[in-house]
């Protein structure tokens, strides 16, 4: 069954074609890879997937619900959450709090002005949650900006896993990450499947091939070939596209 | 862990200590006039804790605060003035009861309409469209020639607090005019205004503002839509610079459209980054030494801005987190 699809989404800037009428299906609880070389648009793709960009035409579909005018934190609350290719975290908050905010997002309203959101064992269960799995439990108390560049990125995951997703998409997790660090999310990934749905956008091939059941190559803003990784790795095209023998 | 947050909280419990008795001491030393000096002193703390309620939690550097105080002021001066010399029935009035419900409902109107447009942009563009609607109210003010327009309006009695019932038992009515009583309720409103940015600093809506300070991106990103959240901020920062304003009026028996100059605005600035930016004390320290210096440094010279200036320059390069942050820093080793 498709969590999240796309029908014909189309998106310029002046003269140049960032996304040419893609059709994106994504299977419930299953790892779709999203690869292309760099400038093919893989980023502006998912900018308007998550609603930061309004694609010029075309629909984006939720869950069999029409989501293309919704503003992004109305489709994070219907299930649709990104984590970013460049960690954006809180700096000054905690590591915890960076998480336990996260889990309040997921709450509901926020015009709760009275008691210490700080002592809110409901968040902060959670978020200790989230951080073990993260492997990031002896770091709760640090500051988020004086984690190392692969923590980050593993805080980063945390706090979008605490939105509980549908869709997550992951906006190249593993860049900057040590050889180490990749294995651990690879097979954190490999089991968040089970509850949720995941778009990966990796450079990383080796942890492509290693999580994705569904591939997706984007060439110049164009699909030019989707399906299941197996047949998708032996598509000529995509072959020709990856080695640059021909255009 | 708990030891700078704990010592932080007895340095401000010291300083609010030394702020309530210094003009007693005085007084007893026979210096009245620091009583005056300390009022005011009081009254602008409240006004620079409301700003920091969005420069320091919310990081909206809201450029238009003193618009609020004008507002909360001629709240006021208005009512007061066609009590004493007849018209505006409807208006008139010498309740402080009044006073407040009139200054808090303009403040939180006008914090509500022009949050609602400024909030909508962001960085130089939020501080050139606040400091524009203050503008406004500052044209506005001149140009109502029945209250002085540019000259001002001078209050002639101070607000009146009765509590319906309270002469039948016993309890004697608050009376403004004494100035040590007047000091104590300034005294009060600011332990008060205190006491709520605190509870909303740490608040599930605090969390939200300072999460969007530091990456609206990622906020959103979250499922949370800052916007509502930082205009609810902006409207309780108004109301409260309003009540300091009504505080004002009372205090200096006088309103005018100069209470309202950009310049007012870029004072209360200078208190809450002076004092420092990531502290609930913060402000109250910057009032502190921007009044206090101001008294000594005018003591010298005409031109006390020169140092006054230079002092901010050093506390700026120097101590990123203002005067507090300054004596809370460790020593290096």
């Amino acid at each position: 069954m498709s969590v999240l699809e796309t029908n014909n989404l189309s998106k310029r800037f002046g003269g140049v074609v960032a996304t040419d009428a893609v059709n994106l299906s994504l299977q419930k609880n299953r790892v779709h890879g999203l690869i292309g070389p760099n400038g093919a648009g893989k980023t502006t793709l998912i900018a308007q997937l998550a609603g930061q960009l309004v694609p010029d035409a075309g629909r984006v579909i939720l869950n069999s619900r029409d989501i293309t005018r919704l503003g992004e934190p109305a489709r994070v609350r219907a299930g649709l959450t990104r984590t970013f290719q460049i960690s954006a975290l809180f700096n000054d908050f905690s590591v915890l709090e960076n998480v336990a905010f996260a889990v309040q997002a997921k709450a509901g309203h926020s015009f709760r002005f009275w008691s210490n959101v700080g002592q809110n064992k409901k968040f902060n269960d959670r978020a200790h949650e989230l951080l073990e799995l993260l492997g990031l439990s002896n770091q709760a108390h640090a500051n988020a900006s004086a984690l190392s560049h692969g923590e980050q990125r593993q805080l980063e995951i945390a706090m979008a896993l605490a939105t509980k997703p549908l869709v997550l998409m992951l906006d190249e997790p593993m860049a900057g990450m040590g050889a180490e660090e990749s294995m651990r999310l690879i097979q954190l990934l490999q089991e968040l499947k089970h509850d949720t749905t995941l778009l990966l956008v990796e450079h990383d091939m080796d942890a492509v091939f290693a999580l994705a059941d569904d591939l997706s190559v984007l060439v110049n803003g164009a699909l030019i070939a989707t399906g299941l990784a197996a047949d998708v790795r032996q598509n000529p095209d995509v072959i020709a596209a990856y080695l640059g023998t021909s255009t | 862990m708990n030891g700078v947050p704990t010592l932080h909280r007895i340095g401000g419990g010291l300083v609010l200590l030394l702020i309530l008795f210094t003009p007693f001491v005085m007084l007893w030393l026979g210096k009245p006039f620091w009583l005056d000096i300390f009022t005011r002193l009081v009254i602008l703390a409240i006004a620079a804790s409301s700003l920091s309620l969005l420069l320091s939690v919310a990081g909206l550097a809201s450029f238009g605060h003193a618009a609020y105080i004008g507002l909360g002021a001629y709240a006021v001066g208005i009512p007061v003035y066609y009590e004493t010399y007849g018209g505006a029935d409807w208006l008139a009035s010498y309740s402080g009861w009044w006073h407040v419900l009139l200054g808090v409902t303009v403040c939180a109107l006008f914090a509500l309409v022009t949050g609602a447009i400024s909030l909508r942009t962001k960085g130089v563009h939020f501080i050139m469209i606040t400091m524009a609607f203050s503008q406004m109210i500052l044209y506005l003010l001149v140009a109502l020639e029945e209250f002085g327009g540019d000259d001002g309006l001078s209050v002639d009695l101070r607000s009146e607090f009765v509590v319906p019932g309270a002469q039948v038992l016993g309890i004697p009515a608050l009376n403004m005019e004494e100035p040590w009583v007047f000091y104590l309720v300034c005294f009060a409103m600011l332990l008060l205004v205190l006491f709520i940015v605190a509870k909303l600093r740490h608040s599930h809506f605090g969390r939200v503002l300072q999460a969007a300070k530091q990456n609206e991106l990622r906020v959103k990103a979250l499922g949370i839509n800052p916007y509502r959240y930082r205009l609810l901020a902006f409207v309780v920062a108004g109301i409260f610079a309003g009540l300091s304003g009504i505080l004002f009026a009372n205090y200096a028996y006088f309103v005018s459209p100069s209470m309202v100059e950009w310049t007012r605005s870029g004072e209360l600035m200078f208190m809450v980054i002076l004092g420092g930016v990531s502290t609930l004390f913060g402000p109250v320290v910057g009032a502190s030494v921007f009044v206090l210096l101001e008294h000594f440094l005018s003591r010298f010279t005409v031109f006390w801005h020169l140092p006054f200036g230079i002092l901010l320059l050093v506390v700026v390069l120097f101590g990123r987190g203002g005067i507090i942050g300054m004596l809370k820093r460790e020593p290096k080793t």
